[in-house]
């Protein structure tokens, strides 16, 4: 038998290496690979973003040096700081959010862990070391780049070896901090909601607050107005933003430690380190506490939150609807099962809420740039704001229909499909009609009727009106495009993780998006001066739409059975080009 | 009635199910035994149609399943293995999502569903999510769905796991008035007290064939053997349990 002190720093490790294995466990990073490959992968992908904004920050340092006042490159230089803060502020919220059900042992974890001998202390200790570790690597690869470079630039009036390297050290302590301080905040957070609510209630709940707090970091990050400038920190307006947004306390911190005198930078440096106290308290108060707790609990639940009270008659909105929507029972049945999946299955939701997440991403940041981009005030700010009024919805049900369709290859227990198996012939259509259904439902009529009310109350009706229908017609287009070659049940399919390569695509995804969204919008603008060129517009995505939905009955038909096991690439793609002349 | 014959089926090249042939007949309850790994659960698995079969047929009513395996799936009624359900729906919401899958009538479904979680002593624990069932409660849904439309035959695969006392008589009652009211029913088990005392019939598999096909009394007879187990230990087993057991013994106690 092995030492107690000996067998516990074994199985310490053993933990470690298990916990850190499943943070990074995910579709972006290839799950074939062994502990070191995975971290590798995700430091790179972070890195890249890091090599992208010293592209972006560093080259104008080399002009501005010469051809601005002290107080011009301040206002640049300010900018650049809290900019490579509030970032990295911002990945670590995304990221401790992400992780969100991760921060205490799930309930495998548990009942595996709980009947064998390690104790509570060890697997809290493995636990948090596993989460400094996968934070502290995302944290030094997303500076990793910056960190070398920033640090000499960012600083004006530096000078001399002692300098350089003060200002050096004083960024990676800033963003340290600042990184520990988002960390603990959200820990802070889910140990407060732990104490305060009741089991039941915050298994329910849990999910809804991941989702909040994710939509705030994501809302913070792109809508804080861009005051880190002297003559804005200046102005008594402006106050309460600076006390507000924490960016700005830790900036106003970075500042202080390079030199600066400035009283109002003094308070913001002694809100930062209170908030890193206080955060720290709360979160040792709350989360150390709730461990022992919250395995004990853990073992009684399940992932899946705890069902709501139906009536006698079983009938809930969403069965309502489904039973509207679907004549036959197969269809209704996969309707009401889809819905009930994506309301009940943290994972989907999370799915769901992060490419949502990421739509709002870039809808925010084309509403800061029309908000607060002074070329946009300069010069066709008018034009921009009607463009962005066009391409936020369009962006919206991209990310909304991509979201859904990517969650529904997530199976949810997939050895139950056996269900499915057994009575698919019962109503293959009515499958893929329910899927049809649901991504109109889900994606495409919320949009519109959150749009088109808005648009209404701003624009001419003729305008609202027609806009309304041009974003339904290509939310049918893109409902189609999304289906092509999908012949699964939702959450039924096997899922291999990887297959994808989402490191590559999602780069392009993305590109192309952008484009496709500017083209769109372009070509939008330019028939909204025209009743009959709208109509047209709206005609051809109508007959678009019609093409892709025959084109994909065609496909489908060729498809011998719906699909519940997904197969893995062959290692040998053949090209099929034997025999032919 | 239900006609396998010379079932074949190979994983990768490894043979699990070896030129099985046996017929089940209406209003029967067949017992189809085996030791772990001797290829049941394939050929359950391929009689209801989850897998392909390498090579045989499998034949009901006469016509070969394959050849209308929607109709085929419609009249069958099937109990896997392990209890794998949805665990986000309650037990009424899976047993109304089987319901609806096979087109029931929607007026007499909640019904039905009602009177069979009532019968199972599920009725408390209707709207509570799968999630929180135990293993007995998943089984006992698994046998709702699996009756919920009244199929002509039924395929059991170890039906009694983690059922209680009660339950346990309740099905192994159940199965025989299935039987008799004219289904097929093929009941593939390890507990042989029970399949001794449900089913007219046996089929023993051992490493993917037929070693015995023939009725209980029949095999008694003719093995000269008092008990099923006893049939059962003289086909399949190759090595002395209590031997066994003092080897594994010793190997933990090292």
């Amino acid at each position: 038998m092995t030492a107690a002190p000996s067998r516990e720093r074994r199985q310490f490790r053993a933990l470690v290496r298990l916990f850190a294995y499943r943070f990074f466990d995910t579709d972006i990073v290839s799950v074939r690979g062994d502990l070191s490959s995975l971290l590798s992968q995700f430091a790179a992908l972070l890195a890249a973003l890091s090599l992208v904004l010293v592209l972006i920050t560093g080259p104008k340092y080399a002009g501005l040096y010469q051809h601005l006042t002290a107080g011009q490159l301040h206002g640049a230089a300010w900018a650049d700081q809290e900019f490579l803060i509030s970032t990295s502020m911002a990945i670590v919220g995304v990221f401790t959010l992400l992780l969100w059900d991760a921060l205490f042992p799930d309930r495998r974890d548990c009942m595996i862990l709980g009947a064998m001998p390690v104790r509570v202390p060890v697997v809290f200790g493995a636990k948090l070391a596993a989460l400094g570790a996968a934070l502290g690597l995302a944290v030094l690869a997303v500076n990793a780049f910056t960190g070398l470079a920033c640090p000499f630039l960012i600083v004006p009036g530096a000078s001399g070896a002692i300098d350089a390297v003060r200002d050096f050290g004083v960024f990676w302590l800033v963003i340290l901090l600042a990184s520990v301080f988002v960390f603990l905040l959200l820990l802070a957070a889910q140990g407060v909601a732990l104490h305060l609510l009741p089991h039941a209630l915050y298994m329910r709940w849990s999910s809804l607050i991941q989702t909040a707090a994710f939509f705030a970091v994501l809302t913070l990050y792109f809508l804080t107005p861009p005051l880190a400038h002297p003559q804005a920190l200046a102005a008594p307006e402006n106050r309460l933003w600076y006390a507000l947004v924490p960016s700005y306390w830790f900036f106003g911190l970075f500042e202080v430690l390079t030199g600066s005198t400035n009283a109002a930078l003094d308070a913001l440096a002694w809100r930062a380190l209170a908030g890193v106290a206080v955060a720290a308290m709360v979160a040792a108060a709350t989360y150390a506490l709730a461990y022992a707790r919250q395995m004990r609990r853990t073992v009684e639940q399940s992932g899946i939150a705890p069902g709501f009270s139906f009536s006698s008659r079983g009938m809930t909105p969403w069965t309502a609807i489904a039973r509207a929507l679907a004549r036959r029972a197969p269809e209704r049945a996969i309707l009401v099962f889809i819905g009930r999946t994506l309301a009940r299955s943290r994972q989907h939701r999370l799915l769901l809420a992060i490419y949502t997440g990421m739509g709002l991403a870039y809808v925010f940041s084309q509403v800061a740039y029309v908000l607060y981009h002074s070329k946009a005030a300069a010069y066709g700010a008018a034009e921009g704001r009607v463009q962005t009024a066009l391409g936020i919805p369009l962006i919206l049900l991209f990310f909304l229909i991509v979201g859904l369709r990517v969650s529904f290859s997530i199976p949810i227990e997939v050895r139950a499909n056996w269900l499915f198996r057994l009575t698919d012939p019962n109503g293959r259509g009515a499958y893929l009609g329910a899927t049809r259904k649901t991504l109109l439902l889900f994606a495409v009529a919320p949009v519109v009727a959150i749009a088109a009310p808005i648009y209404w109350a701003v624009w001419p009706w003729p305008r609202a009106l027609g806009h309304a229908a041009f974003l339904t017609a290509l939310g049918l287009l893109m409902i189609e495009l999304a289906l092509t070659g999908f012949a699964k049940v939702p959450f039924t399919c096997s899922y291999l993780p990887g297959k994808a390569n989402l490191k590559i695509m999602f780069g392009v995804y993305w590109g192309l998006l952008i484009i496709v969204s500017e083209l769109v919008t372009d070509v939008e603008q330019a028939g909204l001066r025209s009743p009959a060129n709208y109509a047209r517009l709206i005609g051809v995505t109508l007959l678009a739409w019609l093409i892709a939905a025959g084109r994909g009955r065609w496909a489908r038909a060729r498809v011998p059975a719906l699909s519940f096991e997904e197969h893995p690439e062959p290692a040998v793609v053949v090209l099929g080009l034997a025999g032919r002349g | 009635m239900l006609e396998v014959c010379a079932l074949t089926k190979r994983y990768s090249g490894i043979l699990a199910v070896d030129h099985v042939s046996f017929t089940a007949l209406a209003g029967e309850v067949t017992g189809y035994l085996g030791p772990n790994g001797s290829g049941k659960s394939t050929t359950v698995k391929t009689i209801t149609g989850l897998l392909d079969p390498t090579a045989g047929e499998i034949l009901y009513r006469g016509r070969r399943i394959r050849d209308n395996l929607a109709d085929f799936k419609r009249i069958l009624g099937y109990v896997p293995e392990e209890p794998y359900l949805y665990p986000h729906l309650t037990g009424a919401e899976y047993l109304e999502l089987a319901g609806e899958l096979r087109d029931l009538p929607a007026a007499t479904l909640p019904g039905k569903i009602g009177a069979l979680l009532e019968l199972f002593s599920l009725a408390g624990d209707r709207h509570a999510p799968i999630s929180s069932y135990s293993k007995g409660m998943r089984q006992k849904i698994l046998i709702c769905a699996a009756i919920l439309h009244d199929p002509e035959l039924i395929v059991l695969d170890e039906p009694f796991s983690g059922l209680d006392v009660h339950a346990g008589l309740v099905l192994r009652s159940l199965i025989r008035s299935l039987a008799a009211s004219g289904k097929t029913v093929l009941f593939s088990s390890h507990v042989l007290e029970v399949v001794e005392k449900v089913c007219h019939r046996v089929v023993i598999l051992h490493k993917g064939r037929v070693v015995a096909n023939d009725s209980i009394d029949r095999l008694r007879d003719l093995m000269a053997l008092p008990t099923l187990e006893d049939i059962f230990s003289q086909l399949v087993t190759d090595r002395d349990p209590d031997a066994t057991a003092r080897q594994i013994a010793e190997v933990v106690r090292q």
